[in-house]
């Protein structure tokens, strides 16, 4: 069960994914909780459309991409809805359609701009660099110690958009100070924490890692540290099954990853429906 | 305990003999180069292709049984040039194999020598080149072939100089067998010269040459996007113009678009072998174009 863990690549796919799946699992509730599941497609396709402008103005091909997605990110911090009847994510799912054309219009007009957006889109958890296990490492360190520290301001950033249709909800907001700020740098860490590892493992897996976790989570708890121990472990699980069953059936990584994610989330949903109707017959 | 030591040293030491008699591990990273390799190295070597050939060899998702594969390899065999770039560089430093990295003696860049077609000049290099290096699919010319077949020749008597006659035996049956055919296939071609086509990709651009084919324009405004609507309109236009008969396709690509181009005209799309292996048919590299010569001859009449 452990051998594919005597190969280097395997090891090093083992040691980025752990670090990203972690920390993903960790957003994800803050994602899934604020209801902006798509923030990370949009954010990938921002990052896109950042490759494809580089592409067109021929320079900048790694700087210009982060600085779109950061970009990106800190307008949708900025976005205030008041009229309980739009969401944010109708918001999100605009600026996803919005950059997905863009990008397709500007590479129309570049040459290089299909094959770079595919590396983009599509990493490749089983050759990463040193450098880039580094890299991850850092970045991924930072968000994590940031969100250690301030864990209570952050959630109760997130706690505001729960109760949305409570009258409390303004309460909550107007209560907490700087919540722009707060919010200014929960979207920044996401930004940041997207654009890297939509660029190891691609667009899938790391939607999957932020989303999966954290409804898994949410399914088996109901307080916040219980729904983030949760999202991490189902993480991990999924990490650690995920390469094992890609090293012995000879799958590509970052599906298998996804497949046992999903296997995962099954499991906790049975789980989940069965305390539900055990819970209903004791009432 | 040093009796132990010493008796597992000389078992290592006499399986890295026994192992460098047997049979050489080759990686090739298309079948094209697999099925060449193999023609050259006979029953000295055990030779394994990273990409199918029904896949677009620009995008090929990486498996682990790559990497284990490359990390026992004693030679690699990639097409060189930028086609196989987004997974083939990063999978070759993953095995972390010395004997393999580029400059090393079992590195083997296929396309050296090859007169390469279509190198963009730094002028054009915006009008929509996604070449670097010029026109990748080089193999498409079974001359360029035999100069496959001499690079990858040189490889393997650089790693096993013992069987250098062995080697060089099979070249010279393999070119023989190339000229050959060529006569065949340039004789089955013979009333089609100059025929206009329609090609989908432009990847056609040495079998065209070879053949004497004129592709007149591609399906797609640009290589890589999808023909956008004016672009099918032109392409109506042109079929009508010059009565082409034929579209050529790769088993790759949706001929959806070309299906439109068919309806409106009554030209047919043929979708033609990239790779030995495209078609079930298709197991080596001579029956490539044996495949395509008679798909393209019966399309054309």
């Amino acid at each position: 069960m452990f051998d594919f863990l005597e190969l280097d690549f395997m090891v090093q796919a083992f040691i980025v994914s752990i670090i990203i799946g972690v920390v993903l699992a960790y957003l994800g509730v803050h994602v899934v909780t604020r209801g902006i599941v798509f923030v990370d497609l949009a954010l990938g396709q921002i990052s896109s459309l950042g490759v494809a402008y580089s592409d067109y103005v021929g320079h900048g091909q790694t700087v210009i991409p982060i600085i779109f997605a950061l970009s990106g990110a800190i307008l949708m911090s900025l976005i205030r809805i008041t009229d309980k009847r739009l969401k944010l994510e109708a918001i999100i799912g605009i600026i996803y359609a919005i950059t997905s054309a863009a990008t397709v219009m500007l590479i129309s007009k570049s040459p290089h701009g299909d094959s770079d957006i595919q590396e983009v889109l599509f990493g490749n958890i089983l050759s990463i660099t040193t450098l880039q296990i580094t890299t991850t490492a850092i970045i991924f360190g930072a968000l994590a110690l940031l969100h250690l520290i301030f864990h209570k301001k952050f959630f109760k950033a997130t706690e505001s958009f729960s109760h949305k249709s409570d009258n409390d909800s303004t309460d909550t907001k107007e209560k907490m100070k700087f919540f722009g700020l707060w919010n200014f740098i929960f979207y920044l860490s996401i930004g940041l924490a997207i654009v890297f590892s939509v660029r190891i493992s691609g667009v899938i897996p790391v939607f999957s890692f932020l989303i999966i976790p954290a409804v898994g989570g949410i399914m088996l708890s109901r307080k916040n540290l219980g729904v983030t121990l949760f999202a991490v472990l189902i993480s991990i699980l999924a990490v650690f099954f995920g390469l094992d069953l890609s090293f012995h059936y000879d799958f590509p990584a970052g599906s298998s990853l996804v497949a046992l994610l999903g296997g995962i989330f099954l499991v906790v949903s049975v789980i989940y429906l069965i305390k539900n109707y055990l819970a209903g017959k004791v009432k | 305990m040093k009796k132990i030591i010493s008796i597992i040293f000389l078992t290592t030491i006499s399986f890295a003999i026994a192992s460098k008699a047997s049979v050489l591990k080759v990686v090739a990273t298309t079948q094209d180069m697999k099925s060449i390799a193999s023609l050259i190295g006979g029953n000295k070597v055990d030779v394994f292709a990273i990409a199918t050939g029904y896949q677009n060899p620009h995008f090929v998702d990486p498996k682990p049984s790559y990497i284990i594969k490359l990390s026992q390899a004693d030679l690699f065999i990639t097409l060189g040039l930028d086609l196989e770039s987004g997974w083939s560089p990063s999978l070759l430093v993953s095995s972390k194999n010395n004997k393999i990295q580029k400059g090393s003696d079992g590195y083997v860049d296929a396309s050296i020598g090859v007169s390469l077609m279509q190198v963009p000049s730094s002028i054009n290099r915006a009008e929509g080149d996604i070449h670097l290096f010029g026109n990748p699919h080089y193999w498409l010319d079974p001359l360029n072939g035999k100069i496959i077949a001499r690079n990858i020749c040189n490889g393997l008597i650089r790693i096993s100089p013992e069987n250098k006659t062995y080697f060089e035996a099979n070249l010279k049956i393999f070119n023989e067998t190339i000229d050959l055919k060529l006569k065949s296939w340039n004789a089955a071609m013979a009333g089609f010269r100059g025929s206009k086509v329609i090609a989908y990709h432009n990847e056609w651009c040495y079998f065209e040459n070879r053949f004497g084919l004129k592709i007149v324009d591609f399906m797609e405004p640009k290589a890589g996007i999808p023909p956008t609507p004016s672009q099918l309109i032109k392409i109506i236009k042109l079929v009508k113009e010059n009565n082409i008969k034929v579209i050529i396709s790769s088993p790759y690509f949706t001929t959806s678009s070309s299906d439109v181009v068919t309806k409106q005209t009554g030209a047919k799309t043929v979708i033609l072998a990239t790779s030995v292996g495209a078609f079930d048919t298709i197991k080596d590299y001579y029956q490539l174009f044996d495949y395509n010569i008679s798909l393209l001859t019966t399309a054309l009449k």
